[in-house]
């Protein structure tokens, strides 16, 4: 895909320099900046941008992708609002979303803080919390987490072990095999905690003395120094892991074997949406469902930004 | 249909006993018709696992060296990415010329005219069981061969009978004495085993309802059988669930996967269940209890069982290498090299020389397979509808139903009612 452009540039070169009026020096520093993007370039349109496009019109349409689509208006739309597994499948995701986010955010967050005491082999466990965000969206994992929470698995021992007699069942009942998923999720909280990380190392250690001078306890230099001075860092992690949430795929799709079952309990939103498109080949249903929750994360981003102001605290402004 | 997600989810399990075989057969060695004209190259596609791959690669190799300059290109990936793939190549125009393909997508892939019509001379199909060949045909045309054919079976754990000193299932059961000998021998089995796994969505269903009704589906794709079936149905085993001897749905959390590895007879904790015979030799092979099986319980009344074809091969509407194809496609049914090399795997041969050829190169539990199949093929009554493009959905909705029963989140009226209106809404959409 790149070789055109580059091969273009190649020879353009040697002409522009070879050319008594030659182009000027910042017209061919701009024509090698566009061939350097242009590998970028031609994969936001080629790959991503045409389709979105595509998906767009798709979604007013009845399409099986072996037949040319019809166009059929809005029904796709309208259709999603009489459809029960639907609403099922946005009830699952927000209660997810809802659960998982927050629990993922305050497990980075103190394990952050305490990994910032500077105890030894910080680098080692680091690495060790780190690797979770890593494997834990592949497969693999997710065919792991399904052995450790079945009927004899290693979860259900340890918690015979500990006493706890008639254990769930994780995988079988409706009513909790969408915790395994969060729980899942969770364990993945390694990124956010190398970011809090980060950002706990950048703030100034004078306003900690500045505090004890004052007389300050440790909760309270917590409380009123770090959390104020991680917050715009909260925020780039809520937002990412939200919209990583709202997204959430193979672990349902690997637990569930396909089908986000039990009950739909485990029905996420871009699993049902996997579903109508390649498992029944309503691929405009699917494209409609795709606009929709672009939507939603697009309304959560734009009011987790618009409520930022009045929780979100930048050292600079001070 | 449930069982063909169950056939399908195991394809690469079913690879590693290598289970069933292709081709009808005729001829012996080696087909006459369309030899001219096949050089140059075609592209060939289907789903399966590696032992699946590696016998095809070898088939593909033997053809090749029996045809100088003609190539066959293998693409082959699982069931799930399989479908995506074709239909995705579809949409491009672009589909392989010879395709493994399945009941569940000939009526779809037909109606948007992506199929050749074939020609039964060509492909020497006068002997073929037409079991094989009417889930192919749409309006009087052929457009997919079986490869082979399969039958829902009873299974049962031959040691595990003996030990609780029960007779095995007659061959004679329908499904009131089904009900009552299980739970006489519920009584005689150790704790921690059942007798069988709740049948809601299994692939008994449709032998049931067949038994009731002429048919599951009506030719333009609607609901043939009446709720008071389904009410019948899921009564039946709502009963036996409370009976005790159904197997609690926790032991066997995987069996979602369809796995044969994954279901609870596998595992050990029941000593019967609905099982494909093209499944049998697997099952049959994950534990070290003797396994038979006997046929699907009768009802009804009419005979509810049928030969189904295990997959089908094709040939693109777009294939520029037609003669080729053709060819191919002969080969795979008829050559001896082919049908020996790939066995059992994709069903058992549809044409009594093809079984001739076949059965001496057969483990002793293959073996078993063919002769079910001859015993119990002739008293079956083959399927005369294709399966409509939501059928798929509306197994989804009767596994959902299954579920909250298994879960006892629902009773049967509830669930049949939900079921029904799932269903009917589902297949006028």
């Amino acid at each position: 895909m790149t070789s055109g452009p580059l091969t273009t540039a190649a020879v353009a070169a040697p002409a522009v320099a070879r050319g008594p009026g030659g182009l000027s020096s910042k017209t061919k520093e701009s024509i090698a900046g566009y061939v350097f993007m242009a590998p970028f370039l031609i994969g936001l349109f080629g790959l991503s941008l045409v389709p979105i496009i595509a998906s767009s019109l798709l979604s007013f349409t009845d399409y099986n992708l072996l037949t040319a689509p019809t166009w059929v208006g809005l029904d796709n739309y309208r259709a999603l609002l009489a459809d029960g597994h639907y609403r099922k499948s946005l009830v699952v995701t927000f209660v997810f979303v809802g659960l998982s986010v927050p629990t993922t955010l305050l497990a980075a967050l103190v394990l952050a803080a305490v990994l910032n005491r500077g105890i030894r082999g910080l680098a080692i466990y680091r690495a060790v919390f780190y690797v979770p965000s890593l494997l834990g969206g592949s497969v693999a994992i997710a065919v792991l987490w399904r052995q450790l929470f079945a009927d004899g698995g290693v979860v259900n021992r340890l918690l015979g072990f500990f006493g706890w007699e008639h254990p769930p069942a994780w995988l079988v009942d409706p009513d909790f095999t969408l915790q395994t998923l969060v729980i899942l999720s969770v364990w993945q909280f390694g990124a956010p905690m190398i970011i809090f990380l980060a950002g706990l190392r950048q703030i100034p250690a004078d306003l900690y003395e500045a505090a004890r001078v004052d007389g300050a306890g440790r909760l309270a230099q917590f409380f009123r120094i770090t959390i104020p001075l991680l917050t715009p860092l909260v925020l780039f992690n809520l937002i990412m892991q939200m919209i990583g949430a709202f997204q959430a795929f193979t672990s349902a799709y690997v637990i569930s074997g396909g089908k986000g079952g039990p009950l739909d309990s485990t029905l996420f939103y871009t699993l049902y949406l996997y579903i109508q498109g390649f498992g029944y080949l309503h691929m405009g249903y699917a494209s409609a469902m795709a606009w929709v929750l672009l939507v939603i994360i697009g309304a959560f981003t734009a009011l987790i930004f618009a409520t930022s102001r009045h929780w979100v605290f930048y050292m600079e402004q001070q | 249909m449930v069982t063909r997600r169950e056939l399908l989810g195991s394809s690469a399990a079913v690879a590693l006993a290598g289970l069933t075989g292709m081709g009808l057969a005729g001829c012996g060695k080696e087909t006459k018709p369309a030899e001219q004209g096949v050089t140059g190259s075609a592209r060939f596609s289907w789903w399966g696992g590696d032992q699946r791959a590696k016998e095809t690669r070898e088939v593909i190799k033997s053809f090749q060296a029996d045809h100088p300059g003609a190539t066959i290109s293998a693409q082959f990936s699982d069931w799930g990415s399989y479908w995506q793939k074709l239909s995705t190549t579809a949409a491009g125009g672009n589909l392989p010329d010879v395709m493994q393909m399945d009941v569940t997508h000939v009526k779809l892939f037909v109606s948007s005219n992506q199929l050749l019509a074939l020609d039964e001379k060509t492909l020497g199909l006068a002997e073929t069981d037409k079991d094989l060949l009417a889930p192919g045909t749409v309006d009087g045309k052929l457009y997919a061969v079986g490869t082979g054919g399969n039958m829902s079976t009873l299974m049962y754990n031959q040691t595990a009978l003996d030990q609780a000193g029960m007779p095995v299932p007659a061959e004679g059961f329908n499904w009131d004495t089904l009900a009552s000998y299980a739970v006489q021998l519920q009584k005689k089995l150790p704790t921690d085993r059942w007798v069988i796994d709740a049948g809601y969505a299994s692939i008994w269903w449709e032998i049931f309802l067949r038994q009731r009704n002429k048919e599951i589906w009506t030719d333009d794709g609607k609901i043939a059988y009446s709720k008071d079936d389904v009410l019948d149905w899921f009564n039946y085993w709502y009963d036996l669930q409370r009976a005790g001897v159904v197997v609690p749905p926790g032991k066997a959390p995987n069996a979602a996967s369809g796995e044969t590895a994954d279901s609870p007879f596998a595992l050990g904790f029941t000593v019967l269940g609905p099982e494909w015979s093209n499944l049998f030799t697997t099952a049959a092979s994950l534990t070290k209890d003797k396994v038979e099986i006997t046929r699907t319980p009768t009802g009804g009344t009419m005979a509810g069982d049928s030969i189904n074809p295990t997959m089908q091969w094709s040939i693109s509407a777009q294939s520029k290498k037609v003669e080729l194809a053709n060819t191919f496609v002969s080969y795979l049914l008829h050559n001896e090299k082919a049908i020996t090399t790939i066995g059992l795997d994709r069903g058992v041969p549809g044409d009594p020389a093809a079984r001739k050829i076949v059965t001496p190169t057969l483990t002793p539990n293959e073996k078993l397979v063919v002769q079910f199949l001859e015993k119990y093929g002739k008293s079956g009554r083959p399927v005369s509808v294709l399966l409509p493009e939501h059928a798929e959905q509306v197994t989804d909705a009767l596994t959902q139903a299954g579920d909250a029963l298994r879960l006892e989140k629902s009773t049967p009226t509830a669930a049949a009612d939900t079921f029904w209106d799932q269903a009917q809404k589902i297949s006028k959409s």
